[in-house]
């Protein structure tokens, strides 16, 4: 998802450097050497099907949290503004239209390929519709599919939405697909990459669920957004991503036994003083600020709803090989923002329990509908129903005008006070009972 | 009826209501003016009022009004044809009184505005002062009432002033507390009074100059008749060496009422030529 | 409010619209615009009007008015019926994927039917879907000559000041220069 961090080097980042880097100069030479590109979003991606047909994908946002990272950010924002869009609106959106409208250069500096096709598979946030939209309007003529994934409006997925998914697959976007890619679709190769999907998602909830031990061995946020990357994009399903995860996998294990606390930019952690579950995606323009302010507090996020973004595996969703179109179906409707407010509370609520957090707390995104709408309902209702301090903290994806360093930190300080003075209460009210 | 033409234009700000009778025959012709205070009365009523009674002192009756026009909080004026934002009027009020001008600054009860415009009072460019209160006619009168001024007063006792004691505060609110203290403090009251002109003074020159105002420049509004304020900002202008070169005219208190008079008889010429153009077409 | 109540409130302003009001004032004519799912707060209508405008056609409360025709009622499919209403006897909105049938153009068609002079883009801030066409049709508007301007309102704000001064401006700059 991001580049790999540079202070520290395990094997496993080293893999996910090359993979990147592999398929940005795959992209940069698409063009001559033929090969289809298709533009689609992270949440419910149908990276499989793209790959199955040998098709290379872009996501987007992925290009706008880079731009974020490398500073790039503040002058796309500047010039979609100029062309029209409102300061308001998604910034990814108008990061993304920014880096086209000057030239659409990738985060390694080569030069993104037109879309042959624009796969609007949009899971949970209406906006993609719009932004694909405009992006039709950047690129005339380019072919279009469309998969509209329901919301969990019952706070489940019924048989009829599925049924409703799986028709469109069939009857829309893999004859689009097949279209594009100028052949049919390899049904036995798909079930082949589906299996790879399900073995590294096996892979990635033990390196998730790593986090329930005490100290954690990981942080699920900061770090976590790095090891979902592979998963969540461009390489799911490949042999590629399962030699990654079973890397990663074995070096979390080995931190677990050994006892080490999560790695940061700065090295290992000292201390393990907060266990916090987090809501709502990171800020990217000062990512790494962000992060020590945690990590210099001794906050470790344990679990957080970004990671799920791109599938709630850990709560027990496989890809199936068996039944591929369905379990595809069934994975769109499944991701964290296509789930209902109720849903979104239940989820955290484990969280908190399961992984023993001390806190909560909530990034909430100024740009972004589609988690921070009812995220102060949420608040409250986490606040009742497991009683620990919550937390709000206020940034912005990739726009760095939204991030005011001494805010958040101001608040997130005075946060870290309210988590130590209960850790301190409940220590005292403790001690008499053991007596 | 003696003109071929007449308009009207009511000019409602949060102090004063402003209203003019003007005539045509040819050129136009200030026919009558008139301002009220409103104090704690409806405006709207108020208007209407002295519409009436403006007509009845000149032998006019409504229908002989080709085009009531009101401006600035006068979007509320009963029987009025169209409504002109205040900036529109004023700029056009300043083009009335100099041709030649091309900015003009209403200074009014609330805000400063500076207005660039062109020979044809089209609005080029504006800035205004914040919502602060400080750097407004309002305050200026708030703090002469607690001196015991009338408003009308303020100016020559300004004069007459021989060390002004400039305000620190840029806050209304703190501003007041500071002239409390200068009183208490024994700072004559023209010296207090010529300190607020001569920061409102600054804050204007500032105005100017973020909005690269060309001269002439003409001031509007009720403090343009403030002859302590104009030498204030007289001398500062002689001090900041920018060249401005600002005008004053005695009617400034009437230049939204002017301007919507005059803008109102420009729309009803325009309106009656689209009329006649499409009654030729019908044939 | 049940539709019996609202169908009297309707018949009395049908009654009053067919009254003689006197002359209309010298506003000038404008379509609103900003895909709002509701009504957005009266005030901010009021103030558009109080500065010179008269509001001839708008997209307010798109959900209870989204099919703009009968839906077709000789028909043995009657849930296709329904659909086909829905999807082609609908006004434009940016719920809409509009690809084939671009809402800037179906803006300006309204725009000429209405004789409006010019549009007014006030999408509620935050609205993506709204404020994501607007560039969009802005470009219409632009190629077909049609004036207008853009403001965001917060909902939940009982101020309009701002709204009124653009509104003013607009209206005066189309009664004084075009």
């Amino acid at each position: 998802m991001a580049q790999a961090i540079e202070a520290v080097k395990e094997k496993s980042m080293l893999i996910q450097k090359e993979m990147l880097a592999e398929l940005f100069t795959e992209l940069s030479t698409a063009k001559e050497k033929g090969r289809k590109v298709v533009y689609t979003f992270v949440p419910g991606n149908l990276t499989e099907l793209i790959l199955a047909m040998d098709m290379l994908p872009v996501y987007p946002e992925i290009n706008a949290l880079q731009s974020g990272m490398r500073k790039k950010s503040a002058s796309y924002i500047k010039d979609a503004e100029k062309a029209g869009f409102s300061e308001d609106v998604c910034t990814y959106v108008k990061c993304d239209i920014g880096m086209m409208l000057n030239g659409n250069i990738g985060p390694t500096g080569e030069k993104l390929p037109d879309p042959d096709l624009l796969l609007l598979s949009y899971t949970g946030c209406f906006t993609f519709m719009k932004w694909f939209e405009n992006l039709e309007r950047l690129y005339p003529g380019v072919e279009i599919a469309m998969l509209h994934t329901p919301y969990q409006e019952d706070g489940c997925i019924t048989e009829d939405q599925v049924t409703y998914m799986v028709k469109q697959l069939e009857e829309e976007v893999i004859p689009k697909l097949e279209k594009v890619a100028g052949k049919k679709l390899d049904r036995e190769r798909l079930s082949k990459m589906l299996e790879n999907s399900s073995k590294a998602e096996d892979l990635w909830v033990n390196v998730l669920q790593s986090a329930k031990t005490v100290p954690s061995p990981i942080d699920s946020y900061f770090a976590g957004v790095y090891y979902m990357g592979p998963l969540f994009t461009a390489f799911r399903g490949s042999e590629r991503a399962l030699e990654y995860y079973q890397e990663l996998h074995d070096e979390i294990m080995a931190r677990k036994e050994q006892g080490l606390l999560p790695i940061t930019p700065e090295g290992e952690m000292k201390e393990e003083r907060f266990r916090l579950v987090v809501e709502g995606p990171p800020n990217w323009t000062n990512f790494r600020e962000f992060w020590k302010i945690f990590y210099d507090m001794g906050a470790v996020i344990v679990a957080s709803t970004y990671t799920k973004v791109g599938g709630v595996y850990d709560q027990g969703f496989r890809h199936d090989p068996k039944n591929p179109i369905e379990s595809l179906a069934r994975y769109c409707m499944g991701c964290y923002t296509n789930l209902s407010l109720p849903q979104r509370v239940d989820l955290l609520e484990k969280y908190i329990k399961e992984y023993k957090a001390d806190g909560f707390l909530i990034n909430s995104i100024k740009s972004c509908n589609s988690f921070s709408a009812g995220q102060l309902l949420m608040m409250r209702e986490i606040e009742k129903r497991c009683s620990i301090p919550v937390g709000f903290i206020e940034s912005d994806l990739v726009d760095p005008r939204y991030f005011s360093y001494a805010n958040i930190k101001n608040r997130l300080e005075s946060y870290f006070q309210m988590l130590a003075q209960r850790k301190t209460i409940l220590s005292q009210e403790a001690t008499p009972e053991q007596v | 009826m003696k003109h071929s033409t007449y308009t009207m234009g009511i000019d409602v700000g949060s102090n004063f209501i402003k209203l003019v009778l003007m005539g045509y025959d040819g050129e136009p012709e200030i026919l009558d003016k008139r301002t009220e205070k409103i104090r704690k009365r409806d405006p709207a009523a108020l208007g209407d009022e002295m519409v009436q009674s403006m007509l009845e002192r000149n032998g006019l009756k409504y229908e002989d009004i080709a085009y009531l026009a009101s401006t600035g909080e006068g979007d509320m004026v009963k029987r009025k044809r169209g409504h002109f934002y205040g900036m529109t009027t004023h700029a056009r009020g300043g083009n009335f009184f100099f041709p030649e001008a091309r900015t003009v600054v209403d200074l009014g009860a609330l805000y400063v505005r500076a207005v660039r415009i062109s020979t044809e009072a089209r609005v080029e460019d504006y800035k205004m002062t914040g919502q602060c209160a400080s750097g407004s006619g309002q305050f200026l009168e708030n703090i002469s009432r607690y001196l015991g001024l009338s408003i009308e007063e303020v100016g020559d006792v300004s004069l007459t002033s021989t060390q002004p004691e400039v305000s620190s505060g840029i806050c209304a609110v703190l501003a007041e507390t500071d002239v409390i203290n200068m009183v208490s403090r024994g700072i004559s009251t023209p010296d207090i009074i010529k300190g607020i002109h001569v920061s409102i003074a600054a804050r204007i020159i500032k105005l100017m100059s973020s909005l690269k105002a060309v001269s002439p420049i003409v001031l509007t509004g009720g403090m343009a008749l403030n002859k302590g304020m104009i030498q204030a900002i007289n001398e500062a202008l002689a001090e900041s060496s920018k060249g401005f070169e600002v005008r004053t005219h005695p009617d400034a208190i009437y230049a939204g009422a002017i301007g919507a008079c005059l803008w109102g008889g420009y729309r009803d010429a325009k309106l009656r030529e689209k009329e006649a153009q499409r009654a030729m077409e019908a044939g | 409010m049940p539709v019996e109540d609202h169908n009297v409130i309707l018949e009395e302003v049908l009654q009053l619209i067919k009254e003689d009001h006197g002359e209309p004032m010298d506003n000038i004519r404008v379509v609103i615009t900003g895909s709002f799912c509701e009504q957005p707060p009266i005030g901010m209508l009021k103030s558009i009007e109080m500065a010179g405008c008269y509001i001839v056609d708008d997209d307010l409360m798109l959900g209870s008015r989204w099919t703009q025709g009968d839906v077709d009622e000789n028909t043995v499919d009657p849930l296709g019926a329904i659909v086909t209403a829905f999807l082609t006897k609908s006004p434009a909105s940016s719920a809409v994927y509009d690809v084939g049938n671009p809402k800037g153009a179906r803006l300006v068609k309204l725009v000429r039917r209405r004789e409006a002079d010019g549009v007014i883009f006030c999408a509620a801030s935050f609205c993506d879907p709204a404020l994501l066409d607007r560039p969009e049709l802005q470009k219409f508007c632009d190629a077909a000559g049609v004036a207008h301007i853009n403001f965001q309102f917060h909902e939940n704000t009982g101020q309009f000041k701002v709204i009124k001064e653009q509104a003013g401006t607009f209206s005066d700059s189309i009664k004084l220069w075009v």
